[in-house]
């Protein structure tokens, strides 16, 4: 097709349609960009805690963070004296929410499952709106942590909280619990710089582990992450992010439901047994397509296979 | 299986952190006015998929030397994360008569002529929102563009064409006579 130039092109008609949105933050899609990384390298590394590059602090430090940290503690008598709970987002106009779990089938864990799974077994006062600024709906569908070699898949997205933000929430399910402890989270996270603690749940173990506000990136958020060690062998992992503790969206009591959701061991169970054992992954390879999504694959040493992994 | 005795380390060095930083600012409108573009003008959406590609690129930034072309690659990767969320949300979504107004409201001829054209972009399927917007926005190549969406070259031309036809019918009187190159 021929070009007059006093015909606009489509080049030009595009470029004139993008002037009605406004220039975006870009060291808030940094910021945000941070945070999702991190994500994505916590969970490929297994590491308890992700990006904690910190020096090791002193017991003292640490003794204090674990008296003076605030906890879930304000959020739980706030809900046990009647006040609204887990407060939401507004649905959008097209927002339907599950009102029955997702159907589990070994080898069919797709992201509509494992997301429809995490709105059912949010408290069901809640509702999620899918992209609200922050993270949208974000799957890792069956990959393989190369660290641990178990399957797992996991779901994020945001709901409202009290704060300015919402408070994201991310839940992975990974087929066999790993041995973690508070001792491991500490060493991982660096002394000082968060605080844990143990007890049972459900007959499991339950992992509580708080990182203060700008220490795992430079946006001042606060990370509280629970892992669930499943008295049948799987593990459930939720982390929560917003701008403070007391801002988070979920009470301790909320995300104790949510870890422990009946749907999530149906998940586990239908995902694959570990991956490559007895062998060593190599280290991540990009895959033959470029956007591909996993966007890593991860080469098994002992039966040569390439793995999905983030 | 254990876990590593010490902790990994996850974050990139401090010099490739300042340059994913400047990466973000330098690339982070562009590929923003992208995803407007893909997402027929749902910012909230479009916001998510810049911060997901980021996040993606973030994550394998220290292994960037194995990007030959970084900026392509941002776009590859938010082309694909939008055509594969669209997948995942389409049985819970309605099709979408009216694109929402932009930040700042509407009100000159101008602006009415942009938000047509965002809802003609809105009815297009998302493949084919994805041809446009790559060959015809970010001036890519046809043979660009089928790598990019994995799809053949010829499937790229037939889409290429069918999208424009549409575009123009829908446009009509508004640019009646806009090139496609």
């Amino acid at each position: 097709m021929s070009h007059n130039p006093e015909q606009p092109s489509l080049a030009d008609v595009l470029e004139d349609a993008v002037t009605v949105f406004e220039a975006p933050n870009t060291a808030r899609l940094h910021g945000a960009a941070v945070r999702r990384g991190r994500q994505i390298k916590r969970r490929r590394t297994g590491a308890a805690v992700a990006g904690s590059t910190m020096a090791l602090g002193t017991a003292g430090v640490l003794t204090f963070a674990l008296t003076a940290a605030p906890s879930h503690g304000t959020a739980v008598a706030a809900a046990s004296s009647g006040a609204p709970s887990a407060k939401v987002v507004s649905p959008s106009p097209t927002y339907i929410r599950p009102t029955a779990p997702p159907v589990i089938r070994s080898g069919e864990i797709t992201g509509s499952v494992i997301t429809d799974a995490l709105e059912y077994a949010l408290p069901q006062d809640s509702q999620v709106e899918m992209p609200v600024g922050g993270f949208g709906p974000t799957v890792n569908v069956e990959v393989v942590d190369s660290t641990t070699h178990t399957w797992y898949v996991q779901t994020a997205f945001t709901i409202k909280s009290s704060g300015p933000v919402g408070t994201t929430v991310a839940v992975s399910v990974n087929h066999t619990a790993q041995p973690d402890t508070c001792s491991s989270f500490n060493r991982n996270a660096g002394s000082g710089e968060g605080t844990c603690t143990q007890s049972t749940v459900d007959g499991g173990k339950l992992l509580d582990e708080v990182v203060p506000s700008g220490v795992l990136d430079g946006t001042g958020n606060v990370y509280e992450y629970f892992e669930w060690f499943s008295p049948s062998g799987y593990e459930t992992y939720v982390q929560l992010t917003d701008n403070t503790v007391a801002d988070l969206a979920l009470t301790k009591a909320q995300t104790d439901a949510v870890l422990t959701n009946q749907i999530f061991g149906e998940i586990a169970q239908a995902l694959p047994a570990d991956a490559c054992v007895g062998g060593t992954f190599s280290s991540p390879v990009d895959p033959p397509s470029p956007g591909q999504s996993p966007l890593q694959h991860v080469r098994c040493s002992s039966d040569g296979q390439l793995y999905p992994s983030y | 299986m254990s876990k590593p005795a010490a902790a990994p380390t996850v974050a990139p060095m401090a010099a490739e952190v300042e340059d994913f930083q400047d990466f973000v600012a330098a690339r982070g409108t562009q590929l923003y006015y992208t995803a407007c573009l893909l997402t027929a003008g749902d910012t909230h959406l479009a916001e998510d998929l810049v911060q997901e590609t980021f996040g993606r690129m973030y994550a394998v930034w220290g292994r960037r030397r194995r990007i030959d072309n970084p900026v392509g690659y941002a776009q590859t990767v938010l082309v694909n994360t939008f055509i594969t969320l669209r997948r995942k949300r389409s049985s819970r979504e309605q099709p979408v008569a009216e694109v929402r107004d932009p930040p700042g409201g509407v009100g000159d001829g101008d602006s009415d002529l942009r938000l047509t054209l965002l809802a003609a972009l809105s009815r297009l399927t998302p493949q084919d929102r994805a041809v446009i917007v790559l060959r015809y926005w970010e001036d890519r190549s046809v043979e660009e563009t089928a790598t990019a969406l994995k799809l053949s070259s010829g499937v790229v031309r037939s889409r290429s064409g069918r999208a424009l036809a549409r575009l123009r019918d829908q446009l009509g009187a508004d640019f009646p006579e806009f090139t496609a190159s």
